[in-house]
């Protein structure tokens, strides 16, 4: 099979699951609205958008030129005029920051939603071991 | 390397290895404090990804020095690293759809809970 095919079934897969994903954060928010939880949902619209703009650039309704190759001096002097639009440039930046942003918020979200759930469960745990009142006379 | 392409994939590496720790903490505790099932699931495709997602990143490195960038093997390593990457990309798939049906099924006390009791009153 064609490695073009093999790669637009990767971003697709990727996409739809940060879907899923995303859905699940927007659940989480409506559950209970807690700072850990807009951090995940926060993260996640981030990811989301990085990868619909990843599956517009791989099916080619985008056109990339840009290459972060460029970027080495060496290049640029031999380039003269860049090959490519500096919206592009702009583009690719743009999804790197989102995406690194995206991972680290939803990331330090999840780890604080875990942290929470942990405190909870010890809360539970140590409300087996309080004395109960006393019934007999 | 260039710098920028370093700089680009540390940052990246980073942002990625804290996004899967944060997804197999919070599945890990949700399964503690919960039990359900589906938060395991979640943990258990999410580590299949990282797995997938690591041998990407080797065959990369293996492609890289001891193939060169032309040659028959070099097709059949990418066919192997797309593959790679559809795996990868179904554990996350996977991985998403149990953190969807675990922050369904995940609760939370309600506020009356946290209420501290009265006090008892002294027994005679």
């Amino acid at each position: 099979m064609e490695g073009e095919v093999w790669s637009q079934y990767a971003i697709f897969t990727w996409l739809s699951a940060y879907v899923v994903f995303f859905i699940g954060a927007c659940i989480l928010l409506r559950k209970k609205a807690t700072v850990p939880r807009g951090l995940v949902f926060i993260g996640t619209l981030f990811l989301l958008l990085v990868n619909l703009v990843m599956f517009a650039v791989y099916t080619d309704w985008v056109t990339m030129d840009y290459n972060p190759v460029f970027e080495d001096p060496a290049w640029r002097s031999y380039m003269g005029d860049p090959p490519y639009p500096e919206w592009q440039r702009l583009l690719y930046w743009g999804t790197v920051l989102l995406d690194v942003l995206g991972k680290v918020l939803a990331g330090a979200g999840m780890i604080a939603e875990g942290r929470q759930q942990i405190a909870i469960l010890r809360y539970r745990q140590m409300q087996l071991f309080q004395p109960q009142p006393s019934t007999g006379g | 390397m260039q710098k920028v392409m370093l700089l680009q994939l540390g940052t990246g590496g980073m942002a990625w290895l804290l996004f899967t720790a944060g997804l197999l903490w919070c599945g890990f505790s949700w399964w503690r404090a919960t039990r359900c099932r589906s938060a395991l699931a979640c943990v258990l495709a999410a580590i299949t990804s990282v797995v997938c997602g690591l041998l990407v990143i080797a065959l990369g490195l293996f492609q890289s020095y001891f193939f060169g960038t032309t040659g028959a093997d070099d097709k059949l390593l990418e066919q192997i690293a797309l593959v790679l990457l559809v795996l990868a990309g179904a554990g996350w798939a996977a991985s998403s759809l149990c953190f969807l049906v675990a922050a369904g099924r995940s609760t939370y006390p309600r506020p009356e809970e946290f209420q501290t009791q009265p006090p008892h009153p002294p027994q005679e």
